[in-house]
């Protein structure tokens, strides 16, 4: 049963599991939003000696980017890239063996951090045999979604199977890179250290998390509007673009660093550039809801989208201004960025899961989603509680590096007590999110065990030009 | 495949001259980095530009079409003439402290257009390489229908025809997009020009 070979059956183990990791990744972040406010909370308690700040906050990093996006992707990639190719997936053997080597990494990744092995490299924490199980499981993934397109049907490929298909190359390279080539200590140091550790810091969100979620999003929109994508031409700039510019943008969360300066405008002026795949996306995703929008009043799955959209313009607009030097001094280190990481890794493409599954997962299990009801609670309170929580952030953020900016002797105990109200704010935000996650995940629970049968669904595509 | 081209070239010419027009530390500058006047000025050549590849690639709304056919190509010039007027003037006012001549100016000036001009070239050598000998530059819309006729069903909403007004819906979306743009903008401005005139950029 676990190795099972039935159709279907690692993206759906891939989309359970990913569930369970993303709550209790996000769990670990609001404990961290506590932390904040109550920071002398784990002194009371000793077992609580585990949970200090410097160990929750990399284990709710790791757990939401690996564990959760990272699972919910390889679900994606199961599901997406044989419909794309018009084939089964290689194996399915091989994608449970990889739904279960995850889990156990994941396992490994929490009991690392926990116990204070953490390598001091943002996002890049883990020791080194779990970067090796990282790389691993990457290959158990990639090698399937490569031997799949490589049996593919279908001549053309579609720009969801693209972006999926640059991912799957780049990523390996990106994780090896950035980590240092895998040696057991880091023998990069220093400044060079810095470099490495922002090339693939920033690039994982990059060659990673951005190609398979616009992927998903090209994929999905058609789908729910019945209207087939506006240009693929555009679209196929569009990832061109951003494959070869996102590269050495990474650098630019060292702006006014002992880096070299030349590579740091570099790095600004390709952040910049960035706006262009940006506008490709949006372009397209305008053009395809053309005569549709209507559909937003019934499908939940395109209120997330839509929603990741407005998310995915504002992360990519932000982007490139705090990567100039004046805004960047201003917002560098301060909650602002912790906002923007947020409005990236959960309001744009966690968003985009939550659609992914929705639209997926009945479709694996033969089964309709449970509760309407709870999938829109699980939306409004997700987009409140975001909204909430980055503006609180945004905000704080701002009033933090004013206070550093003043260059005065008590400015940093100032900003200190300053970002009070919006630690508070922040963690009722958080709570929202995570509250509409159980809500999500209980709804899912139902739905595998007690969901209508789907109906089929007969949509003409003689509209679509087919 | 032409429009594709003179797109790619278009754009290698425009970087490589922002690339080339950096302008060098100012000395009022509270971070010691450039004037980011050069950030209007691309913002502006960025939105021409692209309004114009638009119009160039016939991807304009029907009414406009032969609007953005007729003046694309104009529109994306006049996006890089914007570039490079603007790199100018942030240039001259830019080099206060260290002109052109200097020492450091040519060392900054000369580390900058050679690091960049490299990996600029370098990446879109290969973007272009790599996109030629792929095919994809010359594929037709054809594959988009692909998607529709997997044999994974649309949802049914996908069937649903839109009612009178619900096409406004559509502003919902814009509308937030620009009032978080304006929110962030206003929030940077407000955080500068709070600060006293010594910590000020």
């Amino acid at each position: 049963m676990v190795f099972s070979r039935a159709e279907g059956s690692a993206a759906r183990n891939f989309f359970y599991t990913a569930v369970i990791w993303m709550a209790i990744g996000m769990s670990f972040g609001l404990f961290a939003a506590f932390l904040l406010m109550f920071p002398d909370m784990v002194k009371a308690v000793p077992i609580l000696e585990y949970f200090t700040f410097g160990r929750v906050r990399p284990i709710h990093t790791n757990l939401v980017m690996f564990g959760w996006l990272s699972g919910a992707y390889f679900a994606t990639l199961f599901y997406m890239i044989p419909r794309l190719a018009g084939t089964k997936l290689w194996s399915e053997r091989l994608g449970n063996v990889a739904v279960v080597f995850h889990n156990l990494l994941m396992t490994s990744y929490t009991l690392a951090l926990l116990f204070g092995f953490n390598m001091g490299r943002e996002y890049a924490e883990q020791p080194w045999i779990n970067k090796i199980g990282t790389v691993v499981m990457f290959l158990l993934v990639f090698a399937n979604v490569l031997m799949t397109l490589a049996n593919r049907k279908e001549k053309e490929l579609y720009v969801s199977a693209w972006y999926m298909l640059g991912a799957v190359v780049t990523t390996p390279v990106v994780y090896i890179v950035g980590n240092q080539f895998l040696f057991p200590t880091n023998p990069i140091t220093g400044v060079n250290d810095a470099v490495a550790n922002w090339f693939y810091g920033h690039n994982v969100l990059g060659y990673w998390f951005t190609p398979v979620g616009i992927g998903a999003v090209y994929y999905l929109l058609p789908k729910m509007t019945g209207n087939p994508v506006w240009s693929h031409r555009l679209s196929m700039i569009g990832f061109w673009v951003i494959f070869f510019v996102y590269g050495p943008t990474g650098a630019h969360h060292l702006v006014n660093g002992p880096v070299p300066y030349w590579l740091q405008t570099v790095a600004i002026a390709f952040s910049v550039t960035l706006i262009v795949p940006v506008w490709t996306v949006l372009t397209n995703f305008y053009g395809t809801m053309n005569g549709k929008w209507g559909v937003l009043k019934e499908s939940v799955p395109l209120k997330f989208t839509v929603s990741a959209m407005v998310f995915y313009f504002i992360t990519c607009f932000q982007g490139p201004m705090q990567a100039l030097r004046s805004v960047s001094a201003i917002t560098h280190f301060t909650n602002w960025v912790v906002g923007h990481a947020h409005l990236a890794l959960l309001g744009t493409f966690s968003f985009i899961m939550f659609a992914t599954i929705y639209y997926a997962l009945p479709r694996l299990i033969n089964r309709e989603i449970w509760s309407t009801k709870l999938m829109e609670w699980h939306f409004w309170l997700s987009l409140i509680g975001f909204t909430l929580f980055f503006v609180s952030l945004t905000i704080g953020g701002l009033v933090q590096g004013s206070h550093w900016a003043m260059n005065e002797s008590n400015a940093f105990i100032q900003s200190v007590i300053a970002m009070k109200p919006y630690h508070v704010v922040r963690a009722i935000g958080g709570t929202m999110i995570l509250s509409a996650q159980f809500l999500f995940i209980f709804n899912i629970f139902k739905t595998a065990t007690a969901g209508k049968t789907m109906a089929t669904v007969e949509v003409s595509t003689a509209a679509a030009g087919a | 495949m032409e429009r594709v081209k003179l797109f790619i070239q278009t754009l290698t010419i425009t970087f490589i001259t922002l690339v080339v027009l950096q302008t060098p530390a100012h000395a009022t500058h509270m971070s010691g980095g450039e004037n980011d006047l050069m950030g209007l000025y691309g913002g502006i050549a960025l939105v021409l530009g692209f309004a114009g590849l638009l119009g160039m690639l016939e991807l304009l709304p029907r009414i406009l079409r032969p609007f953005g056919l007729r003046w694309g190509r104009w529109l994306l010039g006049g996006g890089l003439l914007v570039l490079v007027a603007g790199g100018y003037h942030v240039t001259t006012i830019g080099t206060v402290e260290e002109a052109l001549g200097d020492e450091a100016f040519g060392r900054l000036a000369t580390q900058q257009i050679m690091g960049t001009l490299a990996v600029f070239i370098a990446f879109w050598g290969a973007v272009y390489y790599l996109a030629k000998r792929a095919g994809v530059l010359d594929m037709g819309e054809s594959v988009k229908y692909q998607v529709m006729r997997n044999g994974d069903p649309p949802d049914r909403t996908a069937s649903r025809k839109d009612r009178p007004g619900e096409q406004r819906l559509m502003w919902v979306p814009f509308a937030a997009m620009g009032g978080l743009a304006l929110f962030f903008t206003a929030g940077v401005l407000i955080a500068l020009y709070r600060l006293p005139p010594g910590a000020r950029p």
